[in-house]
């Protein structure tokens, strides 16, 4: 090995999920209703809660939008299909391993390679903004860690997505 | 000086020797990624030191194991590696600090990820993990 930094197994990274599902409660919420970010009346609510809601809502989000260009371009399979699950891992990682109820939005114009594989590239790059926010305004330093490790996925997939462009 | 901290500046020394292993055996279409991911690593390394202000600073260790590097395709590989694994190293410092630091330390590991697609290491939910 060339390195001995520290070297966490996954097993470790999913434990946070499951912290902060047990104290949670399905942050994605099972009523269709999200939770409004920041608003916890409680005092003693760990603050990391909504953020991990509102991370869980947006990787959702991004699997709904894989999901869609799936169906726009099936042959994008193997480039696309491991880049979707991995966004469920990381819904999975911040306590929500259940997809929210679809909304039905009439079916999506049709799409060329390009425009799919360009929409989802620009979704990638907003969500490595995102989780940065977030993860400037998280508490924990566990969850900060892996909101900086989900960052650091997504900003693999932009690339990823970038030099596999059909 | 956190264990973090050290823990980055331990790993970005292995990146620049990892560099300097692999620049020899990369092919030309690679240069530009090689000078580009050996100048940021440079300019991570310096700042980081000059954070840690340390006696107890970590020096650069004399040598590392690599495996075999003989080919361009085991230098890529073992640049993907180095950079995947510095990703979550600056991911734990990110905990481990606030503010711009923090920032700096989620851009970094951004970065490092990206380096490594690019070295050809495959996605994942959770790089360098």
């Amino acid at each position: 090995m060339l390195t001995d930094v520290r070297n966490v197994s996954r097993r470790e990274v999913m434990g946070l999920g499951a912290i902060l599902s047990l104290a949670a409660c399905s942050p994605s919420g099972t009523d269709g209703t999200n939770t409004s970010e920041g608003t916890e009346s409680t005092g003693s609510v760990d603050p990391d809660l909504a953020l991990a809601a509102q991370v869980a809502e947006q990787e959702w989000a991004l699997v709904a939008a894989y999901d869609r260009a799936l169906q726009a371009q099936p042959d994008l399979a193997a480039l696309l299909t491991p880049l979707r699950d991995q966004h469920r891992e990381h819904a999975g990682a911040v306590g929500s391993t259940q997809a929210p109820a679809a909304e039905t939005t009439g079916a999506a114009a049709p799409a060329s390679p390009d425009q799919v594989v360009a929409e989802l590239l620009a979704a990638e790059r907003a969500a490595v903004t995102e989780r940065t926010q977030v993860c400037d305004a998280s508490s924990g330093p566990q969850f900060a860690s892996l909101i900086a490790l989900i960052a650091a996925s997504e900003a693999g997939h932009v690339e990823y997505l970038r030099r596999s462009a059909p | 000086m956190s264990d973090s901290l050290t823990a980055v500046i331990v790993g970005e020394q292995a990146a620049l020797y990892a560099y300097g292993v692999a620049g020899p055996h990369l092919q030309a279409a690679d240069r530009d990624m090689a000078v580009g991911g050996l100048a940021a690593h440079r300019a991570r390394v310096l700042v980081l030191r000059e954070r840690a202000n340390d006696a107890n600073e970590p020096g650069a260790a004399g040598g590392y194991l690599t495996g075999p590097v003989e080919t361009p395709d085991q230098a890529r590989a073992l640049l993907a590696g180095v950079e995947a694994r510095l990703a979550a190293t600056y991911a734990d410092l990110a905990g481990d600090c606030s503010g711009a630091d923090r920032t700096e330390a989620v851009l970094a590991a951004c970065e490092c990820s990206a380096r490594a697609i690019g070295w050809g290491a495959a996605p994942e939910a959770f790089p360098g993990r």
